[in-house]
């Protein structure tokens, strides 16, 4: 069973995705703050971490960022999610080294291929 | 007195009526061009005119006729009464100043040449006479009245003759010498004729009484020489003056024509010479620059008018322009800064014209203040990015704003999809309905956010091409399938026709689709069990090729009014269309944006309650101007060495204050096969923007004098630069303020190189480098 990280602050969202995915039978762990998830992905080594980008304090990219740069962390897919769809925002997600974005609200389809794909990849 | 009387007949020297026709000729001639001299001059100048015309004149009438005398002989001695002789001179002269006076009044009508010619043929006649009374003879003199009268008559319309014809010739006209010179030979012939009749009307009884003579002088052959001689001179002096005098007010006439054409015109009118030294200063001048004609004139022309710091350069191009015959604002409007008086510095714009004259050169400048102008520009300019501040804030806010909205409504879409599910597995058949509406309300909801945030990034010039090439038949197919359920809603039926030819396009997929699609779909909404169509056809329009979309419907239609409304924001054909139909009204006006990002064209023609049809016409290969690509064709990495290989893809500008900024900059931009231009500040970096037009430019916020902002605020203020992508490269952190400017992309240094290159390798692909290798414009660089 496949886990996932989703690093989320908005709580609603958080569950609304968590419980979904479950249902998709994917193992869900959860982030509610950039730092948090960061610790969170060293811990659990999840298999693919969806990454909110607006959070507070530690943003999305910061935690992107910093993984990407951790050695033992590198290898994890990282979606970014965002609500905000400037075109700035995605190349900013490629740059930083996600591996893939996709935008809020969640087109759940689209979520899970994308998903799907990544974990196929690994 | 008594005594027989002899009646003696005289005999005429021919020779001498020669020489009196001649003198009459000559006097004539000059008086038609007295007359001329006379009208020209005004005050004094008229009258001392008029007084030495009429001696002249005069002088001339009166030798005529007294050499007409002599030239009668009688076998007596005739003496002659020098105070009578003067007298009638006066005569002469009195009349040819009646007729000068006459003939040089503005108008001349029936009654003041009558007036005029009865007094010069009286004074004519009382010169003769009184002349004839002069003449000491030992005879006596008596008249056949009849002949006087004759006489008399005759001089009164010759005088009449004599004054029209002046009058009509007495201004000056180039190359009308011939008519002046054949009434002179008229006039000067009608002249004697009178003399001759007075000469006749005298009968002379020789009585050998000694007459009085006690001022009597005889006249001499030698006397006629002197009468002869002296009349010419002072004829010919007559005429000499005038001519010169002519030539004298012609030159004047024309330089004060022209003085006042330069004194009452509103540009500074300011010669210079050779050296450099003011010659010309008009009152425009005095007024641009407070100083007047005399302090300026034979001063240095650029300490007068320009600043301390331009006179050195002004200095050296003079120079220049001497050896060399180059002067790079001769001949050209420039704008400079120029110096008033009391030390304020204010625009002008100026065009100066070299001018050879007499083998020196002279510099002509005609200058104007357009500080007035210069600060309506400004206003202009303001006014501008004031409106488009104001609506960059407004794109900005409704993007935050989508953002906010897009938070909830993942919640709400992502719920309701979950409890359905879950409520399906559970089988409760009406539940699951109700959540598929909350669902397709929600998504309704967010195609209005994704529209609206759509329009705001068209109109913040955020939204970009992003051209691939795709095969349209597929294109429309998948298309149909996607309408499919919006067509079935109403009970329609869709009919799809692709010309075999279609083939493949070079364009936006995704705006292509969208185009599409909001046509399809409001076709759909406005049609009840119709039929809707796609057409799709491929034609050669002026040597391009065009792929034609045809959206038809059997529905509503809509009016000509309606029709005027048809593309723009947030309005739909009338209120009630939305109240029935729903919508926002953004789908047409975004449809129609997005084909003129791709210059194609939508033409529609609607018969109301019958159906509409939109004609869509996009080129095959749609030109890319964009500046954001689809995430799909983003280059992660960029191969660095491979691209080296290209040379000469485009010009990048670099502006910055750091020279090792710049050069890092630079090298790394030419590794990458750019051509690099870099400048120092933000003054010169604007200058170089206009210069080579670059394909990109770099920037730097914090430099000396004008900052980041305002060359940005300036290349996108400018509309031959604004489409240049400019990537703010600094160490502020201010990305809401760059974006907001205008700025496609914002990097913070230290400058991560991949990014950079990521961002120009978009940008560069993006725009054909040919269109970017622009020729250097010939503009005139200031000062």
């Amino acid at each position: 069973m496949p886990k996932i990280l989703l690093v989320e602050d908005n709580e609603m969202n958080r569950d609304m995705l968590s419980r979904r995915l479950e249902r998709r039978g994917y193992h869900i762990v959860t982030a509610g703050d950039g730092e948090q998830g960061l610790s969170m992905a060293r811990v659990e080594a999840p298999d693919l971490i969806l990454m909110d980008i607006t959070l507070p304090e530690m943003d999305g990219w910061e935690v992107a960022r910093l993984l990407k740069a951790d050695e033992s962390t590198r290898h994890i897919p990282i979606i970014a999610l965002t609500a905000r769809v400037l075109m700035s925002d995605q190349a900013k997600a490629f740059e930083v080294g996600c591996d893939d974005y996709d935008t809020k609200p969640v087109d759940f389809a689209r979520l899970t291929e994308k998903i799907g794909n990544l974990l196929v990849e690994k | 007195m008594t005594g027989t009387e002899v009646t003696t007949s005289g005999s005429y020297d021919y020779r001498l009526v020669a020489l009196s026709v001649l003198i009459a000729v000559m006097a004539s001639y000059a008086a038609l061009d007295l007359a001329a001299r006379v009208t020209a001059a005004r005050g004094r100048i008229r009258f001392a005119w008029l007084l030495g015309g009429a001696a002249a004149m005069g002088t001339g009438i009166w030798s005529m006729h007294y050499i007409g005398m002599l030239a009668f002989s009688l076998p007596i001695p005739v003496l002659y009464d020098w105070p009578t002789v003067l007298l009638s001179l006066l005569a002469a002269v009195f009349t040819s100043a009646i007729a000068l006076f006459v003939v040089s009044r503005q108008k001349m009508g029936w009654l003041a040449a009558t007036v005029g010619s009865i007094i010069m043929g009286a004074g004519i006649a009382t010169m003769h006479y009184t002349g004839m009374a002069a003449m000491r003879l030992p005879a006596t003199c008596h008249y056949s009245s009849g002949i006087v009268i004759l006489s008399v008559v005759l001089a009164i319309v010759i005088s009449l003759v004599a004054l029209g014809l002046t009058f009509r010739l007495r201004n000056d006209v180039k190359g009308k010498w011939l008519p002046k010179i054949a009434s002179a030979v008229l006039m000067g012939a009608a002249i004697p004729v009178m003399h001759y009749t007075g000469m006749a009307a005298a009968g002379f009884g020789f009585t050998g009484e000694t007459p009085d003579l006690s001022h009597a002088v005889s006249v001499s052959s030698l006397g006629i020489t002197g009468i002869t001689i002296v009349t010419f001179m002072v004829l010919g002096l007559a005429v000499l003056t005038s001519l010169i005098d002519r030539r004298f007010s012609i030159l004047e006439s024309s330089e004060e024509r022209l003085r006042l054409i330069i004194n009452t015109a509103l540009d500074a009118v300011i010669t210079m010479n050779a050296e450099g030294l003011v010659t010309n200063w008009n009152s425009e001048a005095e007024k641009t620059f407070g100083w007047s004609s005399q302090e300026a004139l034979g001063r240095r022309l650029s300490e007068v008018i320009m600043p301390q710091r331009y006179r050195e350069d002004h200095e050296r191009g003079l120079l220049r322009f001497l050896s060399t015959g180059e002067g790079m604002t001769l001949r050209q409007r420039t704008e400079i800064t120029a110096l008033r008086r009391d030390g304020h510095e204010f625009p002008v714009e100026v065009a100066t014209s070299p001018v050879r004259f007499g083998g020196q050169w002279i510099f002509s400048s005609f200058i104007r203040d357009i500080t007035e102008q210069k600060r309506a520009d400004e206003e202009l300019l303001r006014a501008k990015l004031a409106a488009e501040d104001a609506n960059r804030a407004k794109s900005i806010f409704l993007a935050n704003m989508s953002h906010e909205l897009r938070t909830p409504l993942n919640a709400i879409i992502g719920y309701s999809e979950m409890l359905e599910e879950e409520t399906n597995e559970l089988g409760k058949v009406a539940v699951v309905q109700d959540l598929q509406k909350i669902q397709s309300a929600g998504k309704h909801l967010l195609a209005l956010i994704n529209d609206i945030l759509d329009l705001s990034k068209i109109e913040a010039g955020k939204m970009g091409l992003h051209v691939e090439t795709f095969d349209v038949a597929q294109m429309v197919e998948e298309l149909a399938s996607t309408v499919q359920p919006a067509v079935a809603k109403n009970a329609n039926t869709l009919k799809v026709e692709v010309t075999k030819n279609a083939g493949e396009m070079h364009a936006d997929l995704t705006k292509v689709r969208q185009i599409l699609l909001n046509l399809l779909s409001n076709a759909c909404k406005f049609t009840d069990r119709g039929v809707i169509s796609l057409k799709v056809n491929r034609r050669t329009i002026d040597h391009r090729d065009w792929l034609e979309f045809e959206v038809a419907d059997t529905g509503i239609g809509f009016t000509a009014e309606q029709k005027e409304n048809l593309f723009r924001e947030f309005s739909q054909a009338d209120t009630s269309i939305a109240r029935k139909y729903g919508g926002t009204g953004l789908g047409l006006a975004i449809t129609r944006r997005f084909i003129q990002m791709m210059r194609g064209t939508i033409t529609v023609g609607s018969q109301p309650g019958r159906g509409s049809t939109f004609t869509v016409r996009l080129p095959v290969e749609v030109l890319a101007a964009s500046v954001e690509p689809a995430p799909s064709q983003l280059p992660v990495a960029v191969p660095a060495e491979s691209q080296s290989l290209q040379p000469d893809r485009g010009t990048i500008l670099v502006i910055d204050d750091d020279p090792a900024v710049r050069d890092l900059t630079s090298r790394f931009l030419t590794k990458l096969g750019f051509q690099v231009v870099t400048a120092k500040s933000g003054v010169e970096g604007l200058q170089l923007a206009k210069k080579v037009h670059p394909l990109l430019i770099t920037l730097d916020v914090m430099m000396p004098e004008l900052d980041g902002w305002c060359v940005l605020k300036e290349l996108k203020a400018d509309p031959g630069l604004a489409e240049i992508p400019v990537i703010m490269v600094t160490i502020v952190d201010n990305e809401p303020m760059g974006i907001a400017l205008g700025a496609s992309d914002y990097l913070i240094k230290p400058v991560d190189r991949e990014r950079l290159a990521v961002l120009v390798e978009q940008y560069g692909l993006d725009r054909p480098s040919g269109e970017t290798s622009a020729a250097f414009p010939g503009r005139a660089t200031r000062h």
